[in-house]
């Protein structure tokens, strides 16, 4: 069953052969990540097919120096092999159900359209929606994460949608009705940014 | 030989002069939106030697619509007086509206330079309905106006060669004159500053499809972004840029710094023995 989930975003800039601009950032998630303490774990992230998923990190799409690889990991998966190397990876869509596994490293961001120099501009609605995302990732409430409206989503130009959900179903299923443990999740948000316009957030989930 | 409505020009590396009629592009920030000031900042590049103006009257970044008909009164009026004035300057117009390239070349204009890929592809019809020149640019697939978010290419510089050449040949398909066609790689546009790097660091490979390449690379983000530098600091860099492109056999470079861009240019084609020293008496007295 579940013990752990731990949130963290996707930028190419988390990746190792470009890194350097958010040292921060990637020093507050492998904080975070510690938490997913050995055990079964499985990164979570979006990709075009689900299940899991082989492939090399490659950043050479982005630019990076070097040959690119022959089956290049979708970049959500390529960020948590760069976090977390040791774990297998799983690829999700919209609808995904999550093998039993122990640990959750669950891959994706908010909006990028925080400001007017966002990716995406400026859209009012965006600091709101990744508003939302924060309090549902501080209060460990799965179904919050479930009711995020994916047509808004999609305008937004959020990232993790499909990895929040994933893995808010398999949190929500860990839930025992009547008493037993675990009644819920308690949710901590340790990060919660939009420094270049998108919306990230590092939090963990450990049952109540 | 590049012509663009009869207007033949110079073997040597050339230069686009901006002209901005609009409030808020990101260097010059409105400094010649009004008419007054468009027009004297054409009297000055054109004295300055610049052998194209680009009259734009809509920002790239994503901001505050515009319509096409506010775009078409920003730059029609400006194209009629440039045109009366200059007899023998090459007019460009930025748009990708096909309907505001039509009312720039019925006012004279000789080029319609469309930043994004033609995402209205009549413009092709259209210029060549005037015998108009076109530049054909590659915008990373995106629309009008857009930022690059996490774009991703297996190879940027294949898929540049891929893109304009594409466009180049549909724009002659369309009627428009070869010798009235550049290519532009579109620094910035769809790409991150790594590509944009690779871009400058292999335009032989874009040289080598026999197009001749337009360079815009004036002050933009991708020269920042190397420097750490804001706009008004990114003069030597753009210009660094500029030689290497130069060097490498593009022909015409956008440019707000039109005198220091023409000075570059001109020791690039005397390095490359395109051009003679203008003065040649040392050692020789």
């Amino acid at each position: 069953m579940v013990r752990v989930l731990v949130f963290v975003p996707s930028p190419p800039l988390l990746l190792d052969a470009l890194g350097g601009a958010i040292t921060a950032l990637r020093s507050v998630c492998q904080q975070a990540i510690s938490a997913l303490d050995g055990g079964d774990v499985l990164v979570v992230g979006a990709s075009p097919t689900q299940g899991r998923v082989t492939g090399t990190v490659d950043a050479t799409p982005y630019g990076a120096p070097g040959r690119p690889a022959d089956r290049p990991l979708p970049l959500a998966l390529a960020v948590g092999r760069t976090l977390l190397p040791a774990a297998s990876l799983y690829g999700v869509t919209a609808t995904s159900q999550l093998p039993a596994v122990e640990g959750l490293l669950v891959v994706g961001d908010g909006t990028a359209r925080r400001t007017e120099k966002a990716p995406g501009h400026l859209d009012e609605r965006a600091a709101g929606f990744d508003a939302v995302v924060e309090n549902a990732l501080a209060a460990g409430d799965p179904e919050a994460l479930l009711a995020l409206e994916p047509t808004l989503a999609e305008t937004l130009l959020v990232g993790g949608l499909d990895a929040w959900r994933a893995a808010a179903r398999a949190a929500l299923a860990e839930v025992r009705p009547g008493g037993a443990a675990p009644r819920g999740w308690t949710g901590a948000v340790h990060l919660a940014e939009a420094p270049y316009g998108v919306g990230y957030f590092v939090a963990t989930w450990i049952p109540t | 030989m590049l012509q663009f409505r009869g207007k033949l020009l110079p073997e040597t590396s050339l230069v686009m002069a901006i002209v901005n009629r609009t409030p808020d592009s990101f260097f010059d920030r409105g400094a010649t939106f009004g008419l007054q000031a468009a027009l004297d900042r054409v009297d000055d590049v054109v004295a300055a030697g610049a052998h194209i103006v680009d009259i734009g009257g809509v920002k790239a970044a994503p901001g505050a619509e515009v319509s096409a008909a506010e775009e078409a009164d920003r730059v029609v009026e400006v194209v009629e007086r440039v045109r009366a004035a200059h007899p023998q300057v090459v007019i460009s117009v930025d748009t990708y509206r096909a309907s505001v390239a039509e009312l720039v070349l019925a006012a004279g204009a000789d080029l319609v330079n469309d930043a994004w890929e033609a995402p209205e592809p009549e413009t092709f019809a259209v210029a060549a309905s005037f015998e108009a020149g076109v530049v054909c640019t590659h915008a990373g697939h995106l629309p009008p106006r857009t930022r690059p978010h996490r774009v991703s290419y297996p190879d940027v510089v294949a898929d540049v060669v891929t893109t304009v050449t594409g466009l180049a040949e549909r724009a002659v398909a369309a009627g428009v004159p070869r010798e009235s066609v550049l290519v532009d790689p579109g620094h910035d546009f769809g790409k991150n500053t790594r590509h944009s790097l690779q871009l400058t660091a292999r335009t032989s490979d874009l040289v080598a499809t026999g197009w001749p390449v337009l360079m815009a690379l004036s002050r933009k983000d991708f020269v920042g972004e190397v420097l750490d530098l804001l706009p008004d600091e990114r003069l030597e860099g753009t210009l660094a840029a500029t030689a290497v492109c130069a060097w490498q056999g593009a022909r015409v470079f956008r440019a707000h710094d039109v005198g220091a861009t023409l000075r570059v240019l001109r020791m690039v084609d005397a390095i490359k023995g395109l051009t003679e020293p203008v003065v040649n008496v040392r050692g020789l007295a």
